[in-house]
């Protein structure tokens, strides 16, 4: 068994003050269940408010789980001081939306590349040069003499996240967890960045978790995909096969809602689902998406929350269409 | 019946670094009821050639040129009094990018959305009020919308509550900056579709900006493409979504991920150049598989194809 | 980012360059005084009024001549140690002194006096005389001064008047008063009441008196000053003796009350101005910044006993303090800068902690974390550098604050009365009238110079920017 990153029936609750007294709990997660294996790729995919970012949060131990345990190469780390994560902090690393925002601006990029290497105290100063040359070859941000006495607001949002995933890179972790690493980067240079994740993938054998919104992406470079809707996971499986044959309702609605370039798109509506996600202060009872849904089998629905069913190997879902 | 002509917009902004063209001969028309999509990355000019056509440019503008005909005005020769009073909002509205995070947030919402009603003498406030019920309904929000403050709304709610803002005094062109760049994908279905009944229903021709060629293909009647400040190619929708004839719009098409299939995404190394820094010849030469030496010394003109696309790009021109 | 670069980046900017002119004229000036002038320049100098004796007192500086319908008297020490001519006698030897005075000035010398300084004598005290000759060919026997004889404890030879010398004010003397009125009566037949002629004695010395004595008209000319010394023995020795013809103008930048030149203590100002600015502003804003920074990011209960601590600083009224610690401790330098400092950091504190509370919520600190950076890391080599442009300007506007507050204070009269600070010389100016009797001189010069101090680090802070925030480097 190599799953080396196991998040167990995870939870996570905050306080939300409401108006002047008193506090909500909300709970962003609920009983999730993923368990990623060496060399594989987990797409997340949601809209917001769906929970996926608290996810990946928790998966990085950026935050402490309310309930259920968190476990990286058999140790749990759910209760773990910020001391003794250090060496999983080594291994397991992030990269962020905003590359604007996820860097510090006030570094070049040397520093930037140097300060994991800092933080951890690898090699000497020969060593750590030649390692962020590397780094920096290995995202094609070259010439590399060029790059490093830069400061990155002359960089594009594309080249930056570029310099995000090398930083992120440069300690050789086993598992990254990109979050919404595209969404603020355009369309057309998209691809370069997902190319680069795929040859990291292969080359490297690095695990990730890609947490996205768009579900085209994550069909591109993920082997499997799951999909939340208000804090649960409502579907689980291999990419291709949730794609081609999706068995939850939201799933089929994303799916959908991708633009295709297709010419005849604009002389008919999309068929899409009405409203929109509602805040986890007020998820409904029963399933979280019945008052979406198109198949809504009344009385049940609305009643009663669905399990999850393993539907073929690998795949599941949680919805009372299959019970 | 061409609603709007734009011809030869060049627009130069004046920077610490030097003077930067934005904009460089940029020449299309738009008819009644159709859309035109501008589509490019970040950066080729496509939200300065907005704000050009709604003259809310920023100071340092150094060079405008052109001609914008709208109705048979050219609203370029206008004083910034008369095409305040008469074209702004009124003939030409806008949604910019980002809009909806500008909402006052003091303000209620039903208030914003009515402010260019109330600004007319003529127009009595309960007949304001009217009119905002009328075109919240019209973008499929609850009337009760128009006493919410902007942060009781979600991203959706806002943008919708912003094409409201621009459609409420019936204008005759609709120029949307990447409006569903913020949201979630089912939302930015259902706004696409909103779009669509309104270029059914109502007589508007809309201007659309993206980066995302297959959102485009949602709206358009007519696409044209962006590069480095001027458009590279123009087309039908149909022209340009499946035969694509500029190599940058080809990859541009080739970069969209595709659900159905399995092909990898293509994608176009290298960055567009910066506009400090334009190349002689063609701008997208750097990157462009198909270049040879034409493309290295000759700025390539307009190439008009038999089918009426227009083309940028000396592969379709009269071979030397 | 090393001093090259910073210098670079400095001086690249308009702004910057003029700030840096302006630095190094303020840091060229207080090197100047203090290698120039002692370190108790203040207690030893300034404060104490024999120095200054010689000064006339308010007047406005020498330049302002130039813009003057009159001329106005060039104050003017007529010191004499050798004599022109000595007479010997039988059992006396009499030495002359004689100095020529050109007197082409419009208008009356403020006030003028006579200085004797160490003498020695071995049998009869010496006998001193001043006269002055005026160009009228008349002459006035001004003052006759007889050397303090030996006390019954002394032995000869007698020293006198060696540590301080003896000094007349003419202007005011009584003797003086009346060798006038018998020459008054003498000369011109006039005869003015004493309490009258007290006011004139130097118009009388060099003016013509008009009409019934009231108006004196200035006498110009060649005036000689003849001052005789007899001695009585051959061993005796006269020092100096020496005349002051009061100016009406003085010096650079003029004189206050008590004759000091205003322009020493001007340049004394500039280090102490320097040091206080810089000193408040630097501790203040490092440990400031500090705690709010730990209080932001911690959070918790550190967060909390700092804030409260913060509160109570804030809250506590700064002058009663002052005040009672100074009647203490006594009024001293480093006791206004320690209580600008105690004072001053918690209202920085607080606000670096809400910019704290900001900055720690962003993706940067996220995507720090994640690296696995520890607290500290985050803290110093990234929040820090998020707020650090507010930090540099903060610091760079404390300067002049602390500058104007320690003005203030000593304008209060809780300032260190030892040192010639801008704003002890501010509080001399209003406690003692300058400003409702006009002496600009007094009162401007101060003022300007803590806007020239002022100034000077806020275009620092200007130019600096760029070095702080990469995206405004050009």
């Amino acid at each position: 068994m190599n799953e080396f990153l196991v998040l167990n029936n995870i939870t996570m609750d905050f306080q939300v003050r409401r108006q002047l007294f008193g506090s909500l709990n909300v709970r962003a997660v609920d009983s999730v269940s993923l368990k990623l294996k060496q060399n594989e790729t987990i797409g997340i995919v949601g809209e917001s408010g769906s929970g996926k970012t608290t996810l990946g949060r928790l998966a990085l131990r950026l935050l402490k789980p309310t309930g259920g345990n968190i476990l990286f190469h058999g140790q749990n780390i759910t209760r773990a001081s910020e001391a003794s994560l250090k060496s999983f902090r080594r291994q397991a690393q992030g990269i962020f939306q905003d590359p604007f925002a996820s860097i510090d601006s006030f570094m070049n990029i040397y520093q930037i590349l140097e300060e994991p290497l800092l933080i951890h105290r690898i090699g000497n100063q020969d060593m750590r040069r030649k390692l962020v040359s590397q780094a920096l070859e290995e995202v094609k941000l070259t010439p590399v003499d060029d790059f490093l006495p830069k400061y990155t607001h002359t960089l594009s949002g594309g080249q930056r996240q570029r310099l995000a995933i090398g930083r992120a890179l440069i300690l050789r972790p086993d598992f990254i967890l990109a979050d919404e690493p595209v969404s603020m980067i355009d369309a057309s240079s998209r691809a370069e960045i997902l190319f680069l994740f795929k040859e990291l993938q292969e080359r490297r054998k690095i695990s990730f978790i890609y947490i996205t919104h768009d579900i085209a992406t994550a069909h591109y470079f993920c082997q499997r995909i799951a999909v939340m809707y208000l804090g649960r996971i409502v579907e689980l499986g291999p990419a291709l096969t949730l794609i081609r044959k999706p068995l939850h309702p939201y799933t089929r609605a994303l799916i959908a809602a991708v633009p295709s370039p297709n010419p005849s798109n604009r002389l008919q509506e999309r068929l899409i689902i009405p409203g929109e996600s509602p805040s986890p202060i007020n998820a409904p009872i029963g399933c979280r998406f019945h008052p979406r849904c198109p198949d809504i089998i009344p009385n049940k629905c609305n009643v009663e929350q669905p399990q999850t069913i393993t539907i073929r190997k690998g795949h599941l879902t949680a919805c009372h269409l299959y019970s | 019946m061409s609603i709007i002509r734009v011809n030869d917009l060049y627009l130069h902004y004046g920077t610490p670094g030097g003077i930067v063209p934005a904009v460089g001969g940029v020449s299309f028309t738009i008819d009644g009821r159709e859309t035109l999509g501008i589509v490019g990355e970040s950066g080729a000019g496509k939200s300065s050639l907005a704000l050009a056509l709604m003259r809310t440019l920023p100071r340092n503008v150094v060079t405008f040129t052109g001609t914008v005909e709208l109705d048979g005005t050219d609203c370029l020769k206008l004083s910034e009094e008369e095409y305040r009073k008469k074209i702004r909002w009124q003939k030409i509205a806008m949604v910019f990018q980002g809009a909806m995070d500008s909402l006052n947030p003091v303000i209620k919402v039903g208030k914003q959305v009515a402010e260019p009603l109330l600004l007319k003498p003529e127009i009595k406030s309960k007949q304001a009020h009217a009119t905002t019920l009328e075109l919240l309904k019209m973008v499929m929000l609850p009337p009760e919308i128009f006493h919410r403050y902007p942060h009781e709304l979600s991203g959706g709610m806002k943008q919708r509550v912003m094409i409201a803002m621009a459609l409420i005094l019936k204008p005759k062109l609709l120029i949307l900056d990447e409006p569903t760049s913020a949201l979630d994908v089912i939302i930015q279905a259902q706004i696409m579709n909103l779009l669509k009944r309104f270029k059914r229903d109502l007589k508007l021709s809309i201007l659309f900006i993206t980066h995302d060629l297959a959102l485009a293909s949602d709206l358009c009647d007519k696409i044209a493409v962006m590069y480095a400040g001027e458009i590279i190619e123009m087309g039908t929708a149909e022209e340009l979504l499946i035969n694509p004839k500029h190599p940058y719009s080809q990859k541009l098409l080739g970069s969209i991920p595709r659900l159905a299939e399995d092909a990898r995404p293509e994608f176009i190394p290298g960055a567009p150049p910066k506009m400090t820094e334009l190349p002689p010849g063609c701008y997208f030469r750097l990157r462009c598989h198909h270049a040879y030496n034409r493309c290295l010394d000759e700025h390539p003109p307009n190439h008009k194809l038999p089918s009426g696309q227009l083309v940028k790009c000396w592969l379709y021109g009269d071979k030397r | 980012m090393n001093i090259r670069e910073i210098i670079t980046i400095l001086l690249s900017s308009r702004v910057g360059k003029i700030g840096v002119v302006f630095f190094i004229l303020l840091v060229v000036v207080s090197l100047y005084v203090v290698m120039a002038y002692p370190m108790d320049f203040g207690p030893r100098s300034w404060n104490n009024p024999t120095v200054w004796a010689d000064n006339p007192k308010n007047v406005s500086p020498a330049w302002t001549n130039i813009f003057s319908q009159t001329k106005q008297v060039a104050h003017t020490n007529f010191k004499a140690t050798e004599p022109n001519q000595v007479t010997i006698g039988t059992n006396e030897t009499t030495f002359f002194y004689t100095s020529k005075l050109s007197y082409d000035y419009d208008e009356f010398p403020t006030f003028t006096s006579f200085t004797i300084d160490n003498i020695t004598y071995h049998s009869q005290p010496p006998i001193i005389t001043l006269a002055i000759a005026r160009p009228d060919g008349r002459e006035i026997l001004l003052y006759r001064h007889v050397v303090l004889g030996p006390s019954p404890s002394e032995t000869m030879p007698i020293s006198r008047y060696t540590e301080t010398p003896h000094r007349v004010y003419l202007s005011g003397d009584n003797t003086v008063l009346f060798n006038i009125t018998d020459y008054l009566r003498g000369e011109f037949d006039l005869d003015i009441a004493v309490p009258k002629l007290r006011g004139i004695i130097d118009k009388v010395i060099f003016g013509t008196p008009g009409g019934e004595g009231q108006d004196f008209s200035v006498l110009q000319g060649k005036y000689n000053i003849i001052t005789t010394a007899r001695t009585y023995h051959p061993d005796d020795s006269i020092g100096e003796v020496s005349f002051v013809l009061g100016g009406s103008v003085y010096g650079f930048m003029g004189t206050d009350a008590t004759g000091r030149d205003l322009a020493v203590g001007l340049l004394f100002g500039f280090p102490i101005a320097l040091l206080i600015g810089l000193t408040t502003a630097i501790l203040t804003t490092i440990i400031g910044t500090s705690m709010g920074i730990v209080s932001g990011y911690t959070g918790g209960k550190t967060d909390t006993i700092i804030q409260r601590f913060c509160d109570i600083l804030a809250n506590v009224p700064l002058l009663p303090i002052l005040i009672f610690l100074a009647f203490i401790i006594g009024q001293k330098l480093w006791l206004v800068v320690l209580i600008l400092i105690l004072f001053g950091w918690p209202g920085l504190a607080i606000l670096v902690r809400s910019m704290v509370l900001h900055s720690s919520s962003t993706q940067l600190v996220e995507a720090t974390r994640a690296l696995g950076a520890s607290r500290w890391r985050i803290m110093f080599r990234h929040v820090f550098f998020q707020i650090a442009p507010f930090i540099l300007a903060q610091m760079i506007f404390f300067t002049p604050a602390a500058i104007l507050a320690e003005a203030g204070l000593s304008f209060l009269g809780l300032g260190d009365p030892s040192l010639p600070t801008w704003g002890q010389i501010l509080e001399s100016g209003f406690s003692t009238g300058a400003v409702y009797a006009g002496y600009w001189w007094w009162v401007l010069p101060p003022g300007l110079l803590v806007v020239l101090a002022a100034m000077t680090f806020v275009l620092l802070a200007l130019g600096i920017e760029p070095v702080v925030n990469p995206k405004l480097r050009q």
